[in-house]
């Protein structure tokens, strides 16, 4: 006997579903409707293993990348930008034959190069000012 | 405190490639739901065209009923899918799987059942 009830999809399933509905036409006429639902947990499950292979390979990108960065502005910038700061402070202190030994075709090299230039000027003109001294200085 | 040049560079880098990897793998991630569930869809779809010749050779006298529930049976266990069959007032008249077994000969009146005796194909996704 069939039962005279209503309801909806809502009440036959107790979990989310992805649902098709298709009409089924005989002789030109939809005589009947079939629906299909796929648990949408299934969905959601396949997806979390993707959702973590991507989070793990973002990851996994950020680190190395990290770390790839870290070597090379070390390398190109931080170390000559050393090499010149502690010259400086060695002419500072009078040592006039110090260099800047650096070899780069960027502008770091163009500083150091610069500066080493600066440094051949301040060394001349220190011989200059030694030479001019000693020229004037009455004889004991 | 004064901050180096280094550490200025490095944490700015960071912020860039946290940025842009978090980027790309929210978009890869949303990108991916809509491929799988598309391919779901798509697969409904395919099993619905099939049962549609099954029902309908029922309709026409060519199978008994038994014969069309054991092939919608078969088609839920090995796709996990629940299949309805309603009638074109919105009767229940057939179904794959026990769990639907209540509400057997019940009247669906959800908005859906009138979209698709319309002749339309109808997809949905219902959370509870």
């Amino acid at each position: 006997m069939w039962l005279l009830k209503s309801g909806g999809f809502k009440q036959i399933f107790s979990k989310p579903m992805l649902m098709v509905g298709m009409p089924i036409v005989v002789a030109d006429q939809v005589q009947s409707a079939v629906f299909l639902h796929s648990p949408l947990y299934e969905v959601k499950n396949t997806l979390k293993t993707v959702y973590f292979v991507i989070w793990m390979a973002a990851f996994f990108a950020m680190f190395i990348s990290a770390i790839i960065i870290y070597y090379f502005s070390e390398k190109i910038l931080i170390r000559p930008l050393n090499k010149i700061n502690s010259t400086a402070k060695s002419i500072a202190k009078g040592e006039f034959d110090k260099r800047v030994d650096l070899e780069s075709d960027d502008e770091i090299g163009d500083l150091a190069h610069s500066f080493n230039y600066m440094a051949d000027s301040l060394q001349s003109l220190r011989g200059y000012e030694k030479k001019l001294y000693c020229q004037h200085i009455p004889r004991a | 405190m004064k901050k180096s040049l280094f550490t200025k560079l490095i944490s700015a880098y960071l912020v860039i490639l946290v940025i842009s990897y978090s980027l790309v793998a929210v978009f890869l991630s949303y990108w991916f739901y809509k491929y799988y569930y598309n391919q779901k869809t798509n697969s409904l779809l395919n099993q619905g065209y099939i049962i549609n010749k099954t029902i309908n050779d029922y309709l026409t006298r060519r199978i008994s009923k038994d014969k069309m529930i054991t092939q919608i049976r078969l088609m839920d266990e090995m796709s996990n899918t629940r299949i309805l069959i309603v009638d074109k007032y919105g009767f229940i008249y057939a179904y794959s799987s026990n769990e639907m077994k209540d509400f057997m000969g019940k009247q669906i009146t959800d908005n859906e059942i009138q979209e698709v005796l319309s002749g339309n194909v109808v997809i949905k996704e219902r959370g509870i």
